[in-house]
């Protein structure tokens, strides 16, 4: 049993598909951790394979230890701890490197495969696409294959041996979906992870000034995607609530700290409910974006006063809740402090915003006609609804309104509110998501990172809180249709590689084609995040609940059962047909004539020899006598005959091959 | 195969030494094989607990997917290394007798009747050099396990243990063999060349120089030939084993007995009588043995000499 110091002389086929396989699971991580590290294991991996060709470059006891202090110290240099995704995620690369230099045992080769697949495991800190997961399945049949290798000695040729990996995983995929489903899982974290400060914020942001929407407009990152039991409301209903801001110092709008609790007073609803799941991509806030305005959500979410969804913990991983919203809704009162949050201004307005104000003041008096003069002004007024508008360093908002007057969605927001409290009307700006992009493939809404919006919100009497959304009337289009993000980087295409010009040229078919395919992916994606992904210890639960296992006995019986018939399965499946592998030809082609004579309802009895039986069918089928007396001739001169040439098989296969009845 | 009594069933002897030994070719089958993990395999159970530790802190899907998807290869490696034992037959091959002090060997035959072939199954003896073998499908492959031969006698073969840790090397899949196979020892015939004894007169000189000088001609190598006489040329050139045969002319009978060898201990003269067999043999000489108990007329001939040398290495037992 002792195997351990047998020492590791594979051949070198065997010690390339090593190295190989280890470069190959090694392989994403290029994108993920820093250059140093990368370059390193990529060196120490091509010296090892020299070494393997001159084994007098093989490192000394000395120049390792040198090695193992460099790769500590890029780790250090690179992320100034040891600990963490990025820096332990390097750390075992650096270990992976300087086991494979002084791989000498049996046991090596182990501690090299093991530390290999935890690796492929520290890749999925960072992406838990299906594309990665097809990767590492491709990644452990290697690491497979050479432990295969390692065991069964040179006998076994190199496809036999990949192909052999190969069944193994595939027999082990339904025991992996077993276990998936019924390994009784445990909400973690067991130990508080520690925070990774590298971990980039996407998304919105919890500032708005300009630019801060705008940079979001070229991304194709998905922010969430929205599944509706039911009907799916009007393209310009999709408000997706993000973020709400009271505070500007007169270019940047801030949020307060957050509050302990929240007194809501809940609005009234009205008409339609539309009742979705939505599954949040992580982006390291607690804002959940829920469609204006949510009623009913889970009881890990709590509602802020300004009708914002708040998950209890950032959200650092895919996350999935059931809501319901209602688009029509009549907000209660405004408190005293709300009053004053919603008029405060920095500092006094500019003589052309009072002068302004004041004609819309005087020409009506309730809030409802100045909200749409405003809108009025927007309309008429040579306002453009740009991506690129001209940067304003100095008083943007006035600067905008009587100047540039070219913005995005954040700059007709801001300076709409700024309006509205000139004129006295409380009103605060919000942030999140419009629109989204109906997948027909997949059924599903999704609103990717391009689709985040800006709008604003007034308080009227009667009313309470009513949006308002200055940029859908510059810009009805934007609101009716959404980004089109193919245009927009062919707008943008100049400044970019040749690759995304290619892929947003306006050849028809090409670009009809690219959207299918994207549509076709994006569905694959969701479904891979919906039931994969996000299967957590409460589905277990209700997964467990469905199949009536309420205790511990029932999972037991469920799991035994289930490991039975796996077994049983993967017990059938390695045991091969009982034909030898290797056939006469002779007797193959045979057969293959008594089968197209069986057809035709003349079938060789068992016991009847090849002659009698040719005189029986000849006498059947009078019509094809003479091939069928060539064709047993043929065969028995082939199979027992003194001189068989190898000719004679190739006829004998040929003449069953034209054979026709 | 007969079926076991319980109290032999759950007698845990039977995993290390394996049941009791028999005449008839073993077929390894799920009662005889048995599997643990080994040292590799403890090292993935201990990876697969942290993988599956970090899978939880961090609720990653992916990480609990590829966690599960070795456990599950781990477990159905371990139905490959069954099955890489499962069905092969093992019978015994030639028994030619060896002389004390010599290696002897033992040749188990395994049989592959099933249609998937058996790769590096290993075979250990308590002190033999392990060997390792493929079996193709269908096919028949011989082992040998060189065994140091003591003492004069019946050497039995002692538990072979055929394993192997095909696919993965993280199970140990093993089953215990005994056979009834035994190999006859001839004493070791004494160093020094003695004199023939002589019933009367001078003692025959038996130095191969003088009695043994006149060349036969060649036969097949016998496991206990001398080396100095094997035909090493015919062998260098790929050639099976030859060995040089010689013969003296004499026609006198030689009466070997036991009274002949007095003043030394029992294994030393055996030993000096199995030297005069030898060497009357070669000698082309015919001779009787004396045991006590013990009486073997005057011939010659191989059947005669192998007879002589079973009496010698039984005598006693």
């Amino acid at each position: 049993m002792k195997i351990g110091a047998t020492s590791f002389k594979p051949d070198r086929t065997q010690q390339n598909l090593l190295l190989f396989s280890v470069f190959f699971v090694a392989a994403p991580h290029l994108l993920n951790l820093g250059l140093g590290i990368v370059l390193y294991f990529s060196l120490l991996a091509a010296w090892r394979f020299a070494s393997g060709y001159r084994p007098a470059l093989q490192p000394g006891r000395l120049l390792l230890f040198v090695l193992t202090l460099t790769g500590a110290a890029l780790v250090y240099v690179d992320y100034h701890r040891f600990y963490g995704r990025e820096a332990g995620s390097s750390l075992f690369l650096v270990g992976l490197g300087l086991k494979l230099m002084e791989m000498r045992t049996r046991r090596d080769v182990y501690l090299v495969v093991y530390l290999a697949f935890f690796v492929a495991l520290t890749q999925y800190l960072f992406s838990q696409s299906v594309a990665l997961a097809a990767y590492t399945l491709a990644a452990v049949g290697l690491l497979i294959s050479v432990l295969i290798g390692l065991n069964a000695g040179p006998v076994l040729s190199l496809k036999i041996q990949l192909k052999m990996a190969a069944v193994l995983v595939a027999q082990a995929m339904p025991i992996m979906l077993v276990l998936f489903l019924f390994f009784p899982r445990i909400a973690g974290p067991l130990w508080a992870l520690p925070d990774d400060p590298d971990t980039a914020k996407t998304g919105l942001g919890d500032i708005v000034e300009p630019g801060s929407i705008s940079r979001l407009v070229l991304s194709r990152e998905p922010a969430f995607r929205v599944d509706f039991e039911g009907p799916v409301p009007a393209p310009d209903e999709r408000y997706w609530r993000g973020p709400v801001f009271w505070h500007t110092d007169g270019t940047r709008w801030t949020l307060p700290p957050e509050e302990g609790r929240h007194d809501v007073r809940a609005p009234e609803f009205a008409g339609t409910a539309y009742r979705y799941t939505i599954t949040l991509e992580p982006h390291q806030n607690r804002w959940v974006f829920a469609l204006d305005l949510p009623k009913t959500f889970p009881g890990e979410l709590s509602l802020t006063r300004e009708y914002l969804l708040l998950a209890r913990q950032k959200i650092g991983e895919r996350r999935q809740f059931t809501i319901t919203s209602y688009p029509n809704y009549r907000t209660g009162e405004l408190s005293p402090a709300e009053r004053d949050l919603g008029l405060q201004l920095p500092d006094e307005p500019s003589a052309r915003v009072v002068r302004l104000v004041e004609r819309w003041r005087r020409s009506s008096s309730d809030p409802q006609g100045i909200v749409n003069k405003a809108l009025h002004h927007f309309r008429e007024e040579p306002f453009v609804y740009t991506l690129n508008p001209p940067p304003i360093p100095d008083k943007p908002i006035d600067t905008f309104l009587f100047k540039t007057r070219k913005g995005f969605c954040e700059h007709y927001a801001t300076a709409f509110v700024y309006l509205m409290r000139a004129a006295g009307i409380p009103a605060r700006v919000v942030t999140g998501y419009q629109g989204g992009q109906w997948n027909p493939v997949g059924q599903f809404l999704e609103v990717r990172q391009a689709d985040a919006h800006a709008w604003a919100e007034a308080w009227l009497p009667g009313q309470g809180w009513t949006r308002i959304d200055p940029t859908a009337a510059v810009a009805p289009h934007r609101i009716e249709q959404g980004i089109d993000l193919d245009r927009q980087w062919a707008g943008q295409a100049a400044g970019f590689s040749p690759v995304q010009r290619v892929l947003s040229d306006t050849a028809l078919d090409f670009h009809d084609w690219y959207r299918r395919v994207r549509l076709v992916w994006a569905s694959i994606d969701h479904a891979w995040n919906q039931w994969v992904l996000s299967y957590n210890p409460e589905h277990q639960k209700q997964f467990w609940e469905a199949l009536g296992i309420v205790d511990w006995r029932g999972l037991i019986t469920w799991l035994a059962a289930l490991s039975v018939l796996c077994g049983v399965l993967v017990g059938l499946c390695i045991r091969p047909r009982r034909k030898p592998e290797t056939i006469d030809p002779a007797l193959k082609a045979y057969s293959r004539f008594l089968k197209k004579l069986a057809k035709r309802g003349v079938i060789k009895r068992t016991g009847e020899g090849p002659r009698d039986f040719a005189l029986r069918a000849a006498s059947e089928r009078p019509e094809a006598k003479e091939n069928i007396g060539a064709i047993t001739a043929l065969f028995l001169e082939v199979r027992y005959g003194q001189q068989a040439d190898p000719s004679d098989i190739e006829r004998l296969k040929q003449r069953v091959k034209a054979f026709r009845l | 195969m007969p079926a076991l009594p319980l109290r032999e069933r759950l007698n845990p002897r039977r995993f290390f030494r394996g049941e009791k030994a028999t005449d008839e070719p073993v077929t390894l089958s799920h009662r005889r094989i048995f599997i643990v993990p080994n040292r590799s395999g403890f090292g993935l159970a201990l990876l697969l607990l942290i993988q599956w530790l970090a899978a939880i802190n961090y609720g990653n899907n992916l990480a609990f997917i590829l966690t599960f998807l070795l456990a599950a290869a781990a477990m159905s490696s371990m139905l490959y290394s069954y099955r890489n034992l499962s069905g092969l037959i093992v019978s015994q091959g030639n028994a030619s007798p060896v002389f004390a002090g010599d290696q002897a060997l033992f040749e188990l035959r395994f049989t592959n009747p099933n249609a998937w072939p058996r790769y590096a199954v290993e075979l250990r003896l308590k002190d033999a050099v392990p060997v390792r073998l493929d079996v193709p499908p269908g096919d028949t492959v011989s082992a040998l396990l060189r065994v140091q031969a003591e003492k004069r006698g019946w050497l039995e073969l002692d538990t072979v243990t055929v394993s192997t840790l095909f696919p993965l090397g993280i199970f140990y899949a093993w089953s215990p063999i005994n056979l009834k196979y035994r190999i006859l020892v001839y004493p070791s015939p004494s160093r020094e060349r003695l004199p023939f004894p002589r019933s009367e007169g001078e003692p025959v000189d038996a130095s191969p120089g003088r009695a043994c000088d006149e060349f036969r001609g060649f036969r097949a190598y016998h496991a206990g030939d001398p080396f100095k006489h094997i035909h090493w040329k015919s062998l260098a050139k790929g050639h099976d084993p030859l060995v040089k045969h010689y013969a003296g002319g004499e026609t006198e009978v030689l009466h070997l007995s036991w009274s002949a060898t007095e003043g030394i201990d029992a294994e030393a003269r055996l030993g000096r009588l199995c030297r005069w067999v030898l060497d009357a043999e070669k000698a082309g000489m015919r001779y009787s043995l004396d045991l006590p108990g013990i009486a073997i007329a005057v011939d010659r001939g191989a059947s005669h000499c192998r007879k002589c040398l079973q009496s010698l290495a039984l005598f006693g037992s």
